[in-house]
This record gives structure tokens, sequence and C-alpha cells, in this order.
């Protein structure tokens, strides 16, 4: 004990992880609400087990579904996070999803400026009901929503691409598909690899271009 | 209402140190941060500099950079144009890189200068912390706030925005009360902001009155056994603050 413990933060820095789950109605279709669940459920057990050494890592989920987004599981660590399963029902309101990510991700009580650069994933089966370009355009052109790494998965066989592409505003970067829970887990195992390997990393503020899963392999 | 005033028996006190965080010694990489300070007949001066970790010679350009600022402090008048500092220390700094790629010696570089007229100078540019506690300021401490400096990516000297990132800001430590802070990120990120002022005080009442060399090393202990885990970056620390002044 040198003294300093008094003046400084006992946590190692946060890596935010934040997921933007669609709950629309169609999700309840084809057990993709159950499969969805299942694969986030598993990620956050397979991120609560990294040991904190560098860096802790932290998630949050947003649902959209019905009238509104709700900030389902707050930001937490992974290790503390109580993961309860969603329900599907309703519309898409995926900008409102997208305006509680950008303000979460610019609340630097949330997130103070100590953290890691944050992780958004974005999970879809269907087109939204609501303005999303405004929401997207704001999420772009935020100061720390504009630095976070992005990840897309679009479920099923209509999941709107435009948007889901929109939302990763990368070309290096590509959208992937599921149509099934065993390609749902592939891609959430393939983000929380994204996340350990950056927390593990000496410079975890760099993003690693870990190569995307082949997920249309799993059908053969 | 009582004030300091200095006197003859007035003295600036000075202390840092910097150290290669763990990531850097595991590898054997050079530590790249920085600092100096230095004495004059016309005041005092620390700098801190954190070379930008995806410049080639980023140990070598923080070094430079500290260096080229203790330059300009020695050649300054007390009533200086704060903007001329930055273009200075600019300029000094190019020179030393005698045509190399700047880019290539990326480093923040936060300094403060101390005149014996009592004007203080304290800023600029990247990230880290630049902080001025006195008992004058409401919560004793003011946090400068520069642009920049969040997820990995911040400002630096070889920016091709010229000096328009840096920031410098005057305080007026006739009364000596006033103790600069500043520090590199690897320091600052793990700070809690509210103990800023309390720490300065907890840092002058364990270093004043003890040796340079005997301050320095302290500090370096500080720094090699920082508390807050999974802390990997190099880190530099320096203070200066004046003491002496009597209550009146």
């Amino acid at each position: 004990m040198s003294g300093l413990e008094e003046f400084t933060v006992a946590t190692p820095r946060p890596l935010p992880v934040i997921i933007l789950a669609d709950v629309s109605g169609s999700m309840s279709e084809d057990g993709k609400i159950d499969a969805l669940n299942y694969a986030i459920g598993e990620m956050i057990k397979s991120l609560a087990l990294e040991a904190p050494d560098r860096a802790e890592i932290q998630v949050a989920v947003i649902t959209f579904g019905g009238p509104r987004a709700t900030l389902h599981t707050p930001l937490a660590s992974a290790a503390s996070a109580t993961w309860t399963p969603m329900q599907a029902s309703g519309l898409t309101p995926m900008g409102a999803a997208i305006e509680i990510a950008t303000r979460l991700v610019e609340d630097r009580q949330a997130i103070p400026s100590r953290s890691y650069r944050p992780v958004i994933v974005l999970v879809s089966d269907g087109q939204p009901n609501d303005d999303w370009v405004t929401p997207l355009r704001a999420l772009h052109a935020s100061t720390r929503g504009s630095k976070a790494d992005r990840f897309a998965l679009g479920i099923g066989s209509d999941p709107g691409l435009t948007t889901l592409n929109t939302f990763l505003a990368d070309p290096s970067k590509q959208v992937l598909r599921a149509d099934d829970a065993r390609q749902m887990q592939r891609f959430f195992q393939w983000v929380t690899m994204s996340v350990t390997i950056r927390s593990k990393s000496a410079t975890p503020d760099s993003v690693v271009a870990t190569p995307p899963p082949d997920l249309a392999a799993d059908l053969f | 209402m009582p004030q300091r005033i200095a006197t003859n028996r007035s003295r600036t006190w000075m202390v840092g140190a910097s150290v290669a965080g763990p990531r850097h010694r595991r590898t054997g990489a050079r530590n790249q941060d920085a600092w100096q300070a230095v004495r004059r007949t016309h005041g005092t001066a620390i700098v801190v500099a954190d070379g930008v970790g995806s410049a080639r010679f980023a140990a070598e350009g923080s070094r430079l950079a500290c260096k080229a600022a203790i330059a300009v402090f020695s050649q300054l008048r007390p009533c200086v144009d704060p903007k001329e500092i930055a273009h200075s220390i600019s300029k000094e700094w190019s020179e030393m890189l005698r045509g190399e790629e700047p880019a290539e010696f990326a480093t923040t570089l936060l300094l403060a200068f101390r005149f014996t007229t009592g004007r203080l100078l304290v800023g600029g540019v990247g990230d880290g912390l630049t902080t001025v506690c006195s008992p004058e300021f409401p919560d004793h401490c003011r946090v400068l706030v520069r642009p920049g400096g969040e997820f990995g990516e911040t400002f630096s000297i070889s920016s091709r925005t010229g000096t328009r990132n840096w920031r410098i800001e005057e305080f007026n430590d006739e009364a000596c009360t006033h103790r600069a802070l500043l520090a590199t990120d690897g320091v600052s990120n793990d700070l809690l902001e509210p103990r800023i002022a309390a720490m300065t005080e907890w840092l002058r009442n364990r270093f004043e009155g003890s040796s340079s060399r005997t301050s320095r090393s302290g500090m370096r202990n500080l720094l090699v056994k920082w508390p807050t885990p999974g802390s990997i970056d190099d880190k530099s620390i320096a203070m200066m603050w004046r003491s002496g002044g009597e209550i009146s």
C-alpha cells in the first residue's frame, strides 16, 4: 500500500459492449427469440469468465420491439450482469434503440473517459418501423459513437440489410447473416472473441480485425 | 481575509518521475513517456510528454519535446504571450528532429511554467492531465480541458493542425497557493477527479523538504507500485508548488 489508493480508481478500465437486440413480433417465429436469448446469455457468461486483468468488460442490452425501445440490461460488468431472457412482440422501433445507445455512449458518467473504445452490436430480422436514419446519423456524428467498434447481424430471410450496412458505415466490415440458432451463436462467439482479444491486448483501444466466421458453412 | 505573501524564504518545489509501464517493461521496450524540471533565475518549469504509441520513434519524440520546452522556457520573458509558447516549442522541437518526419516522433506535451513574478502558465497539447489546485478555487481544483483524448486518440505536437489544439492558461500565483500537477494518461486515466486536490496536498506533504534525489526516487516508487489493476501504460507525473509564503 503506497497511499495512492485513496486517489485512484480501484478497477481496471472498462470495455463496454452494447447490444441492440430486435425483439419485434417476427422474432417470436421459428424460435428466433429463443436462439437470440441463448446466444446473448452464453456471450455474457463467457465474458464474465474473462479475468479483469487489463480491462473490465461491461455489457448492456437495449431491446426494440412493440411500441418502444428499452434498456433491458443496464451497463454493468459482465461478471455482475443479470441476464433476463427477452420477450418478442410488436413493431421494430430500431431508431429509438439507436437513440438510447447514442445517449449511453455519450454519457460520461456511465462510460467514463478512461474507458476503452466501446463495441456496439446491432441484431435485427426486419425493417425498422420508425425513423432510423436520423438517430443513425446522430450516432455516426457523435464524438464517441463514431469511434465505436460496430458489428451487425441480420437474422432470417429479410433482415433489412441496407439499414444494417448503414449502421456499420465501414466498407471493411460486413453484415453477417444467420438463419438458425447455431449461426446466431457463432456470430456472438465471434463478437466475444473480438472483445476478449482486445481486452487482453497491449493496446485495447485498437480494434482487432478478427476474420468473421463463415456462418453459411454451418448449413452443410 | 488572510493572504499568503511570498517572502525571501519562499521556495519553489518540483517533483516528478517517469516509468515504463508493465507492457513495455515486459517486452524490454523503452519508456515512451518523459519528464523534466528546471530552475532558472526567472522561474521554474516542469514538463511531461507521452510519445504516441503508433509513432515509430515515440520515446525519442517525447524526450525531445521535453527538451524543446525547457529550452524555450530558458529564453522566455516573464511577460510572454502564451500563444507564442506553443509556436516556439513546436518550432524548437521540429528543428531538433533535423529533417526527420515529425509524425514518427509524435508526442503529447504538458507544461507548467512559473515565473518569479508569480505568473503561472499551465497547459499543452494532447491527452493527460493538466490541473492547478489552490484553496482559492471552488472545489480547490481547476482541471484544464484540451481537445481530444479518448479511446486512444490524441492530438500531438506533430499534428498537421499546427498549434490549434494547444491550450495554455494563465494564473496569478503571487500569493503562492497554487500547485500545478501534470500527468500523462497512464496516470490520469486512473485518478479520481474529485480527489485530485487532496492528492496534490498529499504529495506536497510527502515531498516538501526532501532533496531532489529523494523526491524523484519516492515519486518513482509510487508510479512503479501503481495501485489500479490492469494499468499497463507508461506513467509520468510532475508537480510544482511554492512554499514559504506567510499568512498576513
